[in-house]
């Protein structure tokens, strides 16, 4: 024999596949055999994110593991197809070949249930697959089931079948085969290195709890792809049944049927092939179509972390980043954010971990690789569905969130459009986000786009006046006295250097109102004004050492004028408005109103209270959060939609009290008064039609497009050339006018919400004079007042008619005689109306708003009140003829003495 | 007297036996007959399937029992105060319109856990089975609805009960 071989590089790989499946499978067994000292059956998921991110010596065992099942797999398969190639079954034992192709099942089992066992969100999946699978079997497939995989979401059987079963099953096969269970020095050397190169710089995969594209195993992503598109998939294990068969008949067939074999098995495989690689690349979240080069796919599909393992990251380890949170995984943030404090109990790392908020890699033991793709402002709500609304944590309410008026913005956006001009009534769906380019959306964009919760705040820190959005933690973000000091006393630092604050801001549902501020300061300004503030035009450098003046964060000067009786009595923007309304109900609603449920009448009610068995599972969720017990019957519910306010009761003499949300101190709820619910005269009357003390009410502006102007956009957040300009004429706070909602015969309190000019023609850069728009919008001004409006000054007043201010007379006297109006303000030359009138006097003219279905008063409804008007001329208000007015006022017009100057029907009106 | 040994590798010991059909071995001084020794031994591979027989019976028994041992589940969930839907492992509670309806979670073509919705559709994550907030398929492969769960209550706490 010829001890000299000669040196054919092809051939020695060909000759070492089966060596490298042997010389993996010795790796394979040594290191699992290691890695079930630190695995843990009983909390898997738990046990191996405690190796990533504080047992470095352990993840690197669990990356020998994993690659040397890989490496196992794959030379075994080019092992197969070495032998396929040279037609080397036919030199086996008959019995032998038919072992060899059965050890293709424990070895995709061994692999496969070393998948599962990683017990993270993909691997439970895979194993119900496999479940399914199993039982689809006829016959024996639920025994079979059981067998294999023993009980639902149970690991224990799969373990011992991976550890045991499985594995010796291969080990007995493949030592029958060749009868040894070695590999030479030199394979064993040269794949010792290659495994450690692998094990050292890609971490073996596990599944990060965000991520919501679910993959199979590499080798299986053919299947998942092909049971993508099989309504059976029983007949899965008919393709593999014809698998294993062609591979059996290889031997016993002819040369010509083994050649026709060979090609089958081939193109089974190359079609194998294209469906692993459509799995791997083209598929994302829920199995959709997604290609590679679509945005974050990369990152979706690759399930492994690239990186030296670190061995410092043990040197850091402390004993909270081992402690797995409740949702059963330890995380490497606290190895180095030690000792955070200041949550609430819900949303401790003990709970939560830091990741189901700030996302990043929980795994990860070195800064950098934990910190990428991490969210320093978690909240915001173009994450909000991988961060709160996370299935576990608050989806619904994030999915609520994003469709409520807040978010969207949509009254807002289509009235905008109606005052330009661009859409001929105020209604339709529109979202905030997909504003255009036109002369209203780009106006929108650069003045109105800032105040919405999908606004995303960037830096972390307090929310302040002028600090908008920011999603859910808009609201529920809290920093203590001591959160705010040390963030402030490491932002000084630089951030650099300085150690973390460690008292964290709280989440809670406690909400004071400035949270509210910040947006509701502006427009309607009922945060503003509920605090009895108003604005002016003042400049900030005026205000200086005035006490009735106070300038706001962004420069703005507010007059005090007087407070709501609410925010006397200390109650906070919250206990009035439920969560159902803050953060809607789900539903898409087109104006604010629509999603508004609480009415006055729901706490300030004559004859029987409205009451609820229970507040809602929310409400209770809330109300126990802030201490309330939900148990505590009977309690209020609100007229619209019935929702149990849990800081509510009824007491046994009738009377009902609220309790503060935020002191816990009880209000009497007083019911209305005499004027309100005596006789029916006054039944379709809005309580803020009379209680209202004040509105900040804007007369004569003027909107202009500027093309030199820079501006800011506010949706894509960067600066661009030309931008609007507005002008203000008056701001007054003065009494609001009244107003019919017809579909619900309301008669409801309104404003000159946009009697302005629009400069469209400079916006399309032409000459041409502006659009002169004369709309008045609903107000619920929030400055309530105990005391409630003289009846003049509803009954005599030109404003609260819809003229505008002005004095409003009546001359003459008995059928002659004839209501004058003097009105303050010049008439405009666009309509000939006076500035802030919303009808002409005596009537014909304006009356456009920004909801359909709201008008001014009609000329009846106007002679009607006016007929009164013309009694309070000379019987005082609280009299005893005009209490009875209350009650039957045709009766009294009957006996009129002669002294009274009564108009009759008209007045002179039309 | 015929005596034969063996000592190829296995390989070569099969074809061997492929080609002559005449396998032996010493045994001492016994001469066995080839053909005897191959009865004996499919006698002995026939009563070895025979005896496993009754214990495979009695596992397969066994593991019907242990199965009926499992007793039916019932959750107790909070009732849902919104419209939407809601994820309580594995039951998908939805609410429209104020009727509340419970599905199992798991989707009716491989088992996968559904927990996910996009807008009125519930995905599942495996292979992308997609339902309508009444169980329907929308689209496959899942080929049949959501099973849909019996449901009690809410009890005085707001809670509803649902059989699993
Ligand atoms: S298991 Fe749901 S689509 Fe396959």
């Amino acid at each position: 024999m010829n001890s000299k071989r000669t040196y054919m590089p092809w051939r020695l790989w060909k000759e070492t596949f089966g060596d490298l499946a042997i010389a993996s499978l010795l790796f394979c067994l040594i290191s699992g055999v290691i890695l079930a000292i630190p695995y843990d059956i009983a909390a898997p998921y738990a046990s191996l994110s405690r190796m990533l991110t504080a047992n470095p010596y352990a993840s690197l065992f669990r990356n020998l593991h994993y690659w040397s099942a890989q490496t196992f797999l794959l030379f075994s398969l080019l092992h197969l197809l070495d032998y396929l190639r040279q037609d080397a079954q036919q030199g086996l034992r008959p019995g032998m070949w038919t072992w060899l192709v059965l050890l293709l099942i424990p070895i995709l089992f061994v692999m496969l249930s070393g998948f599962i066992l990683k017990g993270d969100a993909e691997s439970l999946q895979a194993g119900r697959i496999l479940r399914s699978l199993l039982q689809s079997l006829p016959l024996v497939g639920e025994t079979l089931a059981q067998a294999v995989l023993g009980q639902e979401e149970n690991l224990q059987l799969i373990y011992v079948h991976h550890i045991a079963t499985a594995s010796i099953l291969s080990v007995a096969v493949v030592y029958a085969h060749i009868r040894r269970l070695w590999a030479s020095p030199r394979v064993l050397f040269l794949l010792l290195v290659l495994l450690l190169l692998l094990s050292l710089s890609i971490t073996a995969p596990l599944h990060l709890p965000g991520k919501l594209a679910l993959k199979g195993p590499w080798y299986f992503l053919g299947l998942q792809e092909a049971l993508h598109w099989m309504a059976r998939p029983a007949w899965s294990w008919l393709v593999a049944a014809l698998f294993l068969g062609m591979l059996y008949l290889l031997r016993p067939a002819s040369r010509r049927w083994a050649r026709v074999l060979r090609a089958a098995l081939l193109a089974l495989g190359g079609v194998y092939l294209v469906l692993t690689l459509l799995g791997f690349f083209f598929r994302g979240e829920a199995w959709t179509w997604t290609p590679p080069w679509s945005e974050g796919q990369l990152d979706r599909i690759n399930p492994y972390v690239l990186g030296p393992v670190s061995f410092r990251a043990g040197t850091s380890v402390n004993m909270d980043s081992l402690r797995p949170t409740a949702l059963g995984r330890a995380e490497s943030c606290l190895g180095c954010h030690r000792g955070m404090q200041g949550f609430s109990p819900a949303h401790e790392p003990g709970a939560i971990g830091c990741f189901s908020c700030h996302l990043g890699n929980p795994f990860a033991a070195d800064k950098d690789r934990a910190h990428r793709g991490m969210l320093r402002v978690p909240g915001n709500l173009d994450h909000a569905q991988e961060t709160c609304g996370r299935s576990g944590c608050h989806p619904e309410i994030t999915l609520r969130v994003t469709r409520s008026i807040m978010a969207t913005l949509n009254g807002m956006v289509h009235v905008n459009r109606f005052a330009f001009g661009e859409q001929d009534n105020p209604d339709g769906p529109a979202h905030v986000k997909d504003l255009g380019k036109g002369a209203a959306d780009s106006h929108f964009r650069q003045l109105c786009a800032s105040c919405h919760l999908g606004n995303p705040k960037a830096m972390p820190g307090p929310t302040d006046g002028i600090s908008l959005g920011g999603g859910c933690n808009a609201c529920h973000l809290s920093y203590s006295p001591g959160a705010e000091r040390t963030f402030t006393a490491w932002q000084l630092s630089d951030s650099r250097g300085a150690t973390w604050p460690r008292l964290h801001p709280r989440l809670t549902v406690d909400i004071p109102d400035e949270r509210c501020f910040a947006c509701h300061s502006r427009s309607g300004r009922i945060s503003t004004s509920y605090a009895g503030w108003h604005e002016t035009l003042m400049k900030a450098h005026e205000a200086h050492g005035v006490d009735s003046l106070r300038v706001l964060g962004d420069r703005r000067v507010f007059r005090f004028v007087a407070s709501d009786v609410h925010h006397q009595a200390g109650m906070r923007c919250v206990d009035c408005h439920l969560s159902w309304e803050l953060m809607g109900d789900g539903a898409l609603y087109e104006h604010k109103e629509q999603q508004t449920r609480v009415r006055c009448g729901d706490c300030h009610f004559s004859g029987p209270p409205r009451r609820d068995g229970a507040p809602d599972t929310d409400l209770v969720r809330i109300g126990s959060l802030l201490g309330f017990d939900p148990s505590a019957l009977p309690l209020l519910a609100t007229g619209k939609g019935g929702y149990g306010m849990y800081h509510t009761r009824l007491m046994p003499d009738g009377r009902a009290v609220l309790l503060g949300k935020a002191d816990g101190k009880p209000r009497l709820m007083r019911p209305p008064g005499p004027l309100c619910s005596e006789g029916t005269v006054h039944q379709r009357l809005d309580c803020a039609t009379c209680h209202t003390a004040w509105a900040p009410t804007c007369i004569g502006c003027h909107n202009a497009y500027d093309a030199k102007l820079t501006s800011f956009d506010h949706l894509e957040g960067r600066f661009r050339q030309g931008g609007w300009e507005e002008y203000n004429g008056d701001f007054l706070a003065d009494s609001p006018a009244l107003g019919m909602m017809e579909e619900e015969g309301r008669i409801i309190t309104v404003l000159p919400g946009m009697v302005m000019t629009v400069d469209t023609a400079s916006w399309a850069g032409r000459e041409g004079a502006p659009l002169f728009r004369r709309l008045f919008a609903p107000i619920s001004a929030h400055t309530v007042q105990r005391r409630s409006l003289g009846c003049h000054e509803c009954h005599l007043s030109a404003n609260a008619l819809g003229f505008g201010r002005g004095s409003l007379s009546l001359q003459g006297r008995g059928p002659e005689a004839r209501w004058v109006f003097q009105a303050r303000y010049a008439s405009r030359d666009e309509d000939g109306l006076p500035e802030d009138a919303w009808t002409s006097f005596p009537g014909g003219k304006g009356g456009e708003s920004t909801r359909r279905g709201l008008r001014p008063l009609s000329a009846e409804e106007r002679r009607r009140m006016l007929r009164v008007g013309a009694c309070l001329q000379c019987h005082e208000e609280g009299s005893a003829i005009m209490l009875s007015s209350l009650h039957d006022f045709p009766s009294l017009l009957g006996r009129l003495s002669p002294r009274c100057n009564d108009p009759g029907e008209r007045g002179g009106l039309p | 007297m015929i005596s034969l040994t063996l000592k190829a590798d296995p390989d070569q010991f099969s074809r061997l036996d492929r080609s002559c059909n005449f396998v032996g071995s010493t045994s001492g001084n016994t001469v066995v007959h080839p053909h005897d020794r191959q009865g004996r031994r499919r006698f002995i591979r026939y009563s070895g399937w025979l005896m496993a027989a009754p214990f495979a019976w009695l596992a397969w028994r066994m593991e019907r029992r242990d199965r009926g041992l499992q007793p039916p589940s019932r959750v107790l969930l909070p009732s849902p105060a919104a419209d939407g839907v809601h994820f309580h492992g594995e039951v998908i509670l939805v609410r429209q319109g104020g009727e509340l309806r419970a599905f199992a979670a798991r989707c009716m073509h491989l088992g996968c856990l559904i927990d996910q919705v996009r807008g009125e559709e519930l995905q599942c994550p495996c292979h992308g089975s997609r339902y309508d907030l009444q169980g329907q398929v929308l689209q496959g492969p899942a080929s049949g609805p959501l099973r849909q769960l019996e449901l009690s209550g809410p009890d005085p706490d707001g809670r509803i009960e649902v059989s699993l």
